[in-house]
């Protein structure tokens, strides 16, 4: 596939000669998406029916467009990539996409099969050149942010000044706009702060037809403390849990809620191996805990009492699958453990940590953490002690960490056919429904051994909702490893339908729906109320070209 | 080795980015997060570590062919090594730095060369240095130094001055200075002089292979028959071939290998060099990329990878993994921390995370505005820790420096790390 | 058939009304909406008539208006701007579930505040409320109203407290937002654990897009509201002060670290009209109260609540002398602090203390940064002095969204027979409006007049709002005439 030379300048003249191009092996680094390797070639053929063929776009018979088969990462190719510096520039290149009937992908740091092109023929927007951080505003506790800001930046600016942000379990290395905007990440500080979806304040958002809309405050002028309004919320149209993946237009700013911290502005480590990091001085007001217990039922008491009684600042529990797994440097060092002391941690536990803004709030909260675990039954996981293994820990709950690739370092990849979202009576039920099933595959080889048991998740606003997810390993270029998984993604996501749990991650119903010619929501939808027709017809008011990739948002027709 | 040996590991890049940033516990700012000055200066995905293996991946495959374009994409890079230090902290398969050198290999292979590279090469060839300056001119730098003559004579140490040291005008007092120091601290070195050849690792570097490899048996056999049992150089440069390059082919050199920074501490350590003299300066410290994470000893690994528990991918015999923990960033801290009256301050990006003084790799000579690019925001980072100095241990991050310094007019002033312990010493 | 017929087929004749006496108390209220009378008023009882009356509006083309809190009506949202039906849902009044695990209650939009609570309060839980709403207020209608509440911890976004919703929109489709939508029915749902907590669809969030649409793009049937656990032990305090400046640090300070639970400040007329009883009571405690009094609420919940009030009193005291202020859990002027909680906890007895001065009231807020606050209470003053605003008008300021943010409120208060004093109260309203959006005052739920003023001046989101009411309400039959619809 190729794009026509007249619509190719006209994109040049956007953005300059320095930031377009069509190169193949530059536009395969976006091709390329950790994912992908579950999909091959034919999978966007149903998406690509849907959409009008542009007359802007040469068919060259080249197979690299598409997706290579399963087992290999590259993904649909773009046409040509752009990297635009402003919103001026996205603007026109959206207004330039709806002249030619081009499809356009924006992303920020562009991680994942999501990141990418759904289908061949589309021009990828890569919003690197947009990094600034604008403002940090401490009274109004909002930071605003370009598209390729990274949470880890953006919270060493913000605790400088004693805020915080949440930091998505997937690393600091993810754009923070991209996860407030578009995209769903749960966080160890979920407990404290939210989820991102509601951590935004005004929004600067260029449309699918190009238009550039302004959310709240912003849009009026008055600045950017607030999202909503006049009237009725656009937030609403914006995203939902999970975001619109980039099928709704492209967000070039937005005020990022920031939060309290009592901690240090600054804390220092050494070694920046991962498996040695140490924190040079565990910071004061602040205490670590890692408790475990005989029973979910207990684990889970103790859990919803910390939130109840609004202690702690972090909070997640983490199966002991993941932990162990989680352990060692090298791959070999993790599958010692594994196979000698794995089974001996304890089944049920979460990790905790306390930042206090004060000396007496700190003793108060562990006076209750205390007493809390006393009636719970809780007792000291001893592992926590060993000094690696404690900075670990904390700089996860902390800072989320710096080892979070380690779902990718073991087997090359994972995938979390797990994910659900629910509340106090779901969350164990959901995630033992899962470790059932994930064992089933563990049995027949097909994906790594943790027991079913990679599971972590985090509570939400101190217990009013949570997330779960439970990672499983895969070899990702083994393609009947991947076949494997998306069996799994599609048995697991319909035991948990059936069982009338909620999911968390709908991109997996489009995953195992798109290689049978479906869209995933026309598969949930009728199962949740008919939402996908409300969706849709968003979509078609809002992108009535069909400009932006559809594939990971909404299909405009019905499949 | 080709692409070809590193089918299996170029599968395991997940896009993670982590090649663009420094480890993200250290970052202190959001201006002096970044790592990788290609991916900062040019922005699309394939000038990262990342977005370089994903491109030989595509050019292995036959996805895409070596373009100009691609060309530029290519050596637009100091290879400094901070991916791949970045990459290996969560990821033991893959191989950015020695893909990105495959990938030059073949581009060399198949003919696409840049001008500005074959001349570096046909410097080389004819006159055993990258710099284009006659051979015959080679030991000039140590006229008058009444120094021994490695050629005629045996010596406990060998003092390997570099191309740079060797013909630079303005730097070949920091040569000069470094064995004047030795013999007056009584050690008993000597220098090869005009018959000193190139390391060869910048050959190496921008896809010449066999160049090195010439240049690596030569140097063997003259350090054979000097008798050292000690290697010394002022260039970090030279320091990282000899230890990191020469094992990568499987050119080990049986000596000990050491910058003159380390041995400098050593001396200052025994006392056999006093630092009595005050120098009142305020200087930050740049770890050349050479002697830092490239500085590292290179463990050859050959093995096999197997797959356990289901997918966990295990290297058998387990495989060393180069994070840059072991380059030498203590002892020119430590010289400097000896000298009264200096204050050493440090830069947010240092040690295995330091950010390249821009020169490296071939990108001096074939691409000389982004050298100067990497090597102004390494400047303004230098100045953002309130120093007066930029301090360093190497002559091409100083060539660099002063160079960018004098372009761009910036009040900082770039001394070797030598300079500041020969004022000391009075 | 008349549309009277139809509506009486479908919800019971006795539930709806033509008479004029009862179609003249829907056709105007306490704010500059123009009154316009309606045809008739209907009280649907379930959701099924609801759909069946927006099925047959949309047939007819008929504007429907629905209201869900009983009188008096202060912003003119309810008042019908095209004649058509008023959708009144105070029959659908169940409190159809509390769950004290998930802290979660679904009601009905005819449940009113001090019915809620008192429920709540068996179930060891609360719902963070308004600052003193009316009796008859709705309490799905002031979440749908995004009404602040005066807990700055709890409002977690300006979505708080609302959840999940049953709506009929427009279209005469039903719908359940969030969670609720499945997969399995409510009563499923429920079998298996869930409570309808996530107020988040899959990819949107309609529960948004109803909230601040003042009943034009849908009716919602129930809703899903967050709740929270009730406190063991609670200390209240006053803090005076002449200015507002150095409240408002404290307040920052107390919101940022989370100290302390209900939080708001007032100025002596919002507060001597909160607190007093007759208007000659308002006029003397507005002369024997400070200028301005910040209210904070410090709580204990399960485990050692003692402590927890203890530890946050010393911890606010050790701030508030940095600043130069004095937190007095005693009173102030004559007023108790536990008085002023216990005023707080419940609705406003009647009448609604905005009303109790002059009878009348012209609320006129926005949403402000911290910083902006001082100049646009200036702002106001020469308004109102120029347009010679003689009556008290009372200063609100609530901090938001955890404090993201803080909602600014004035209170005009009129003789409703004095057309002098309306017109003047008129005038204030109108400029201080202008004067206070070209300063940046952000009117994020602009009600009757103000709608066109703050819609004009952002033409994009006019033009998403449209597109947003053309998918829910595509035949223009919910409250026409609103906003810019």
């Amino acid at each position: 596939m190729r794009l026509k030379e007249e619509a190719y300048r006209v994109l040049e003249s956007i953005v300059g000669e320095e930031n377009i191009s069509r190169d193949p092996a530059v536009l395969d680094g976006y091709a390329w998406q950790f994912g992908c390797e579950l999909y091959g070639p034919e999978d966007g053929a149903y998406a690509e029916k849907a959409f009008a063929p542009s007359a802007y776009l040469e068919e060259t018979g080249d197979e690299a467009s598409l997706a290579s088969p399963r087992g290999s990462r590259f993904g649909f190719r773009p046409v040509a990539v752009v990297l635009p510096a402003d919103t001026a520039e996205v603007q026109a290149i959206v207004k330039a996409c709806n002249r030619y009937g081009i499809k356009f992908k924006a992303h920020s740091t562009g991680w994942g099969p999501w990141s990418g092109c759904g289908t061949a023929g589309m021009v990828q927007m890569d919003l690197r050149r947009m990094n600034r951080i604008l403002e940090i505003n401490e009274e109004d506790m909002y930071a605003v942010i370009e598209p390729y800001v990274v949470w880890s930046t953006l919270q060493a600016e913000t605790m400088k000044r004693g805020l915080n942000c949440v930091t998505i379990g997937a690393g600091g290395n993810c754009s923070a706009l991209a996860s407030i905007t578009s995209f769903n990440g749960i966080g160890y500080n979920n407990y404290s702060m939210g989820l991102n979806e509601r951590n935004v304040l005004g929004v600067e958002w260029v449309l699918p037809d190009g238009e550039v809309l302004r959310l709240g405050s912003l849009g009026s002028g008055a600045g950017w403390f607030s999202g909503d309004g006049p009237g009725p919320s656009l937030r609403g149209v914006m995203r939902g849990e999970y975001g619109a993946a980039g099928g709704l237009g492209v967000f070039t700013r937005i005020a990022a809620k920031l939060y309290q911290w009592g901690g240090p502005t600054e804390m220092p480590v050494e070694n920046i191996d991962p498996a040695a990091t140490l924190l040079k001085e565990f910071p004061e007001n602040c205490a670590l805990y890692y408790p475990f217990f005989e029973t979910a039922e207990d684990r889970d008491r103790a859990l919803w009492m910390l939130g109840e009684n609004e202690v702690g600042y972090s909070a997640s529990f983490m199966g002991r699958g993941l932990l162990a797994w989680g352990l060692g440097g090298s791959n070999r060092e993790a599958s010692d453990t594994v196979e000698s002391v794995a089974q001996t941690f304890p089944r049920y536990a979460f990790i905790l940590v306390l930042v206090c803004n004060s000396a007496r709030e700190f003793a108060y909260q562990q006076k209750v953490v205390e007493r809390i675990l006393e009636e719970t039954g809780g007792q000291n996981f001893a592992l926590i002690e060993v000094p690696e293994v404690r900075s670990m820990v904390a700089l996860l709950l902390f800072k989320g960490g710096n080892k979070v690739n380690i779902v990718f370092q073991r087997s090359g990849a994972f995938f979390d056919p797990g994910l659900f979202t629910g509340s106090r009576r779901t969350f164990t039920a959901a995630e033992k429904l899962s470790i059932d099933v994930i064992n089933k595959y563990i049995e027949k080889g097909l994906v790594v051994d943790d027991y079913g048991e990679g599971s972590w998740g985090s509570l939400f606003d101190y217990g009013h909702l949570t997330a779960c997810e439970n990672e499983t390993m895969y070899k990702s270029t083994d393609p009947a490893a991947c076949g494997a998984v998306i069996e799994l993604l599609e048995d697991l996501d319909g035991q948990m339908t059936e069982h009338l749990f909620r999911l968390g991650h709908i991109l997996h119903q489009q995953l195992t729906d798109g290689p049978r010619g479906k869209c995933g929501h026309d598969t949930m939808g009728p199962l949740c109320d008919g939402y996908q027709v409300w969706q849709r017809r968003i979509k078609r008011a809002f992108d009535p070209n069909t400009a932006a990739d559809p594939t990971m948002y909404i299909l405009p027709e019905e499949t | 080795m080709s692409l070809r040996d590193y089918e299996f590991e170029m599968d395991f890049c997940s896009r993670c980015s982590h090649c663009k940033w420094i480890p993200l516990l250290f970052i202190k700012s959001h201006r002096y997060a970044n790592v990788c000055p290609a991916i900062e200066r040019f922005n699309f995905h394939a000038y990262s570590g990342s977005g370089r293996v994903i491109a030989a991946h595509s050019v292995h495959e036959g996805r895409s062919e070596i373009t100009d374009e691609l060309l530029d994409v290519i050596y637009r890079c100091q290879l400094d090594g901070a991916c791949n230090v970045m990459c290996h902290l969560s990821n033991e398969i893959l191989e950015p730095l020695q893909i990105i050198r495959e990938l030059r290999t073949l581009a060399v292979e198949r003919g696409m060369l840049l001008p500005e590279h074959t001349m570096i090469i046909d410097s080389m060839r004819k006159e055993d240095n990258v710099l284009g300056e006659k051979k015959a001119d080679r030991g000039k730098w140590a006229e008058g130094l009444d120094v021994k003559d490695i050629n005629s004579g045996e010596a406990e140490v060998f003092y390997h001055a570099g191309c740079r040291y060797s013909y630079n005008q303005d730097l070949r007092g920091i040569a000069r200075t470094g064995i004047s120091l030795l013999r007056g601290a009584g050690v008993d070195v000597g220098i090869a002089g005009g018959e000193e050849a190139c390391c060869g690792g910048r050959a190496f570097d921008i896809g010449y292979r066999g160049e090195m490899e010439k240049y690596a048996d030569d140097f063997a056999n003259r350090l054979r028959s000097s008798g050292a049992s000690t290697l010394v150089t002022s260039c970090s440069d030279c320091y990282s071939a000899f230890k990191h390059l020469y094992p990568m082919i499987g050119k080990k050199l049986d000596v000990e290998i050491v910058h003159i920074t380390e041995y400098l501490d050593r001396l200052i350590k025994e006392g056999r060099i006093a630092l009595c003299k005050e120098v009142p300066l305020r200087v930050t410290y740049h770890d050349p990329c050479h002697l830092g994470r490239l500085g590292e000893e290179y463990t050859p690994w050959s093995g096999e990878w197997k797959t356990v528990h289901g997918g966990v991918i295990v290297s058998d015999p387990p495989k060393p993994v180069h994070k840059g923990l072991g380059g030498v960033y203590d002892p020119p801290r430590d010289v400097l921390k000896a000298i009264p009256g200096l204050q050493l301050l440090e830069m947010e990006r240092n040690r295995e995370f330091s950010w390249c003084c821009g020169a490296g790799g071939g990108v001096l000579e074939a691409y000389e505005d982004f050298a100067a690019w990497t090597a102004m925001e390494r400047i303004e980072e230098a100045r953002s820790t309130g120093a007066e100095a930029l301090v360093t241990a190497c002559p091409w991050c100083e060539r660099n420096f002063k160079d960018a310094v004098a372009a761009n007019g910036h009040g900082i002033t770039v001394y070797d790390v030598v300079e500041l312990v020969q004022e000391a010493a009075g | 058939m008349s549309v009277k017929e139809d509506l009486g087929r479908m919800a019971g004749a006795e539930n709806v009304s033509d008479d004029p006496m009862t179609l003249e108390e829907y056709s105007r209220d306490f704010s500059f909406a123009p009154p316009h009378m309606p045809a008739c008023v209907v009280k649907p009882r379930d959701a099924g008539e609801v759909q069946g009356i927006v099925k047959l509006a949309n047939e007819l083309k008929l504007p429907l208006i629905p209201v869900s809190s009983g009188a008096p009506h202060l912003r003119g949202d309810t008042v019908p701007a095209m004649g058509g039906v008023v959708v009144d849902l105070s029959l659908l009044d169940r409190i159809i579930k509390v769950d004290r695990p998930d802290r979660v209650a679904m009601i009905e939009p005819g449940v009113r505040y001090a019915r809620l609570q008192e429920e709540l309060r068996e179930h060891g839980l609360r719902l963070p409320m308004p600052l003193s709403p009316r009796s008859s207020k709705s309490v799905v209608g002031s979440c749908l109203e995004r009404e602040p509440h005066i807990i700055p911890k709890y409002h977690l976004d300006v979505s708080e407290p609302l959840l999940c919703t049953e709506v009929v929109f427009g279209s005469g489709d039903l719908f359940h937002t969030g969670e609720a939508a499945g997969p399995g029915s409510i009563e499923e749902q429920w079998e298996v654990g869930r409570r309808q907590k996530s107020p988040m669809g899959f990819q949107t969030d309609i529960y948004r897009v109803l909230q601040g649409s003042q009943g034009t793009m849908g009716i919602v049937t129930w809703a899903t509201l967050r709740c929270e656990v009730l406190p063991a032990v609670e200390k209240p305090f006053l803090v005076p002060s002449q200015r507002i400046d150095n409240l408002l640090d404290l307040a920052y300070r107390l919101v940022r670290l989370r100290l302390g639970d209900e939080l708001f400040i007032l100025d002596n007329h919002a507060l001597a009209s909160l607190v007093g009883d007759t208007p000659q009571e308002i006029e003397r405690l507005s002369d024997d109260l400070p200028r301005w009094m910040l209210f904070f609420n410090l709580a204990g919940y399960e485990i050692f609540p003692q402590e927890r009030v203890d530890y946050q009193e010393k911890d606010i005291s050790d701030i508030a002398k940095v600043l130069g202020l004095a937190i007095n859990p005693e009173a102030v002027s004559g007023l108790g602090a536990q008085r002023l909680l216990d005023i707080t906890r419940k609705p406003c007895e009647d009448p609604y203390w905005k009303l109790r001065y002059r009878g009348g009231c012209q609320e006129l807020f926005f949403i402000s940064s911290l910083a902006d606050i001082p100049g646009h209470i200036g702002t106001f003053r020469e308004c109102a002095a120029r347009a010679r605003f003689t009556a008290p008008a009372g200063t609100y300021v609530q901090p938001i969204n955890q404090g993201h943010g803080y909602h600014v409120e004035f209170q005009l208060p009129y003789d409703p027979a004095s057309r002098g004093e309306k017109e003047r109260a008129r005038e204030v309203y109108l400029s201080a409006a202008d004067a206070l959006m070209n300063r940046g005052a952000f009117f994020s739920r602009p009600y009757d007049l103000l709608a066109e003023k703050m819609l004009n001046r952002d033409g994009q989101s006019m033009a998403a709002l449209k597109k947003v009411k053309g998918i829910f309400d595509p035949n223009h039959v919910m409250n026409p005439g609103k906003l810019c619809f």
